[in-house]
């Protein structure tokens, strides 16, 4: 759906038409479950928060002038609640250190992501975002999974460009240094189940 | 450690990364809800509240049991009284009406205060929202202490 065509769907959900809002629906409703999930960490809630997004979104679309990104208005929507819910609720995530981690162990790290299945890769892939802060694993979906710009994350999440830009530099060594992690803890079962 | 070099990296991890995927009937559940808040929007918006009906139903019928209570009672007023004396009214024969219905009775005065007072109160509360659940608040009050 290209940007033009959206802007006329836009339009005729605005008079009403509710089998355009459709679309929009089934061209958002992944990344906006996904959104939802990296915040508040929990299937069901993240599927309310989606469902509760498009409702709202559909009672204000007269608010959307088309200034930015339909995506990038309504994922604002969709941050929003989900901080709202989680507020009431403290997520646990694991205390990860800002570790030093060289080229070489980047490169490394990566390599021996590749040795992987696929789907292990998948796998692995999400526990580790699943390790980041809620607002460190939201910036790099934003970024990697949507190819968002940092403006346009500086604006669904409300935090500055430049903090995004030191956030998502985090969240990106943070995540090699679980994978290092990770790679280094299949080796030790790996030799363990060798030795039995 | 080099940031592009960092930026490559990750672009090439997440290079066939695929979303979650939303529960099959989602888009179907998130459609009936929508049709559910039109709907409930409509009713919210519509002209006359039920609250506003049955103030006005309440008025009406007022109206006609003053009619009945103060039937063939007429005001020895001053001027004002003389001039709508003077003004031809249709008359309402309300006795008549309630001799047909086989509805004759005598209420006292004090009786008829009362349920117009009542009648009265009803409808300022439908209005108001406010007398009634006055009462009830401080029974209530009354009650958990």
């Amino acid at each position: 759906m290209e940007k033009t065509e959206e802007l006329k769907i836009i339009e005729q959900v605005k008079q009403g038409d509710l089998l355009s809002f459709r679309l929009l629906v089934d061209k958002y409703k992944n990344m906006a479950y996904h959104i939802a999930l990296q915040v508040v960490r929990n299937n069901e809630d993240a599927e309310e928060i989606a469902q509760d997004s498009f409702l709202k979104a559909y009672q204000s679309i007269n608010n959307f002038r088309g200034e930015s990104k339909f995506s990038t208005w309504f994922y604002r929507i969709v941050y929003n609640q989900a901080v709202s819910k989680t507020r009431k609720r403290k997520i646990e995530t694991s205390n990860i250190d800002e570790v030093e981690i060289s080229d070489h162990e980047i490169a490394q790290a990566y390599e021996e992501f590749t040795l992987l299945e696929k789907e292990e890769r998948s796998i692995q892939l999400n526990e580790a975002i699943s390790k980041l802060k809620e607002d460190e694993s939201l910036l790099i979906t934003l970024f990697y999974l949507d190819e968002n710009s940092i403006e346009e994350i500086s604006e669904i999440t409300n935090y500055s460009v430049a903090n995004v830009k030191v956030k998502l530099f985090r969240a990106r060594k943070k995540l090699f240094t679980i994978l290092t992690e990770s790679n280094v803890n299949r080796t030790t079962e790996f030799q363990k189940q060798m030795n039995h | 450690m080099d940031e592009n070099n960092l930026n490559k990296y990750s672009e090439k991890l997440f290079e066939n990364f695929k979303l979650e995927k939303v529960p099959a009937n989602f888009t179907e559940k998130l459609m009936v809800r929508i049709e559910q808040e039109k709907l409930t929007e409509i009713k919210k918006n519509s002209i006359f509240s039920k609250k506003f009906l049955l103030a006005f139903m309440l008025t009406f019928l007022s109206i006609f049991a003053i009619g009945i209570l103060f039937q063939g009672k007429t005001s020895e007023g001053g001027t004002t009284a003389n001039i709508i004396e003077k003004v031809k009214l249709p008359d309402y024969h309300f006795g008549k009406i309630l001799e047909l219905l086989n509805f004759n009775f005598e209420i006292s005065l004090f009786v008829k205060l009362i349920i117009l007072s009542v009648i009265a109160l009803v409808i300022i509360d439908l209005l108001t929202g406010s007398i009634l659940d006055y009462f009830i608040d401080s029974k209530a009050k009354k009650g958990n202490t």
